[in-house]
């Protein structure tokens, strides 16, 4: 899984059974993150990686790191989607 | 406030906009 960030136009409250996100851009619009989505989230803003912040998660549950990976890559997806959460790129130069 | 079980993580867009 790409590394991701999630995007500055986004505001998380995030508590252990669940989350809620306002993303500012334009009108304004509100999301909520069922519990282990806001766990995901919140190691991801520390700055963990995608499969860094799955295995956290993984490992407060008690549950397969696999599993927890594949469905953390499908929120992922549907976060992107939304433009909640951006990949990661490291800056370049180009000539 | 019992250990959770995991779940798969569910996002819901709110149908509301101040």
């Amino acid at each position: 899984m790409p590394d991701l960030h999630p995007a500055s136009t986004v505001h998380a409250t995030i508590t252990e059974r669940g989350g809620m996100l306002l993303d500012v851009r334009g009108r304004g619009r509100w999301y909520a993150l069922t519990g282990s989505g806001a766990l995901w989230w919140r190691h991801l803003a520390k700055g963990a990686t995608a499969d860094e912040a799955a295995d956290a998660v993984a490992a407060h549950f008690g549950s397969d790191p696999e599993r927890v990976r594949a469905d953390m890559r499908n929120l992922a997806r549907e976060l992107q989607d939304r433009r909640l959460l951006h990949v990661y790129s490291r800056g370049r130069w180009h000539r | 406030s019992t250990p959770e079980t995991y779940s798969a993580p569910q996002l819901f867009e709110l149908d509301v906009v101040k």
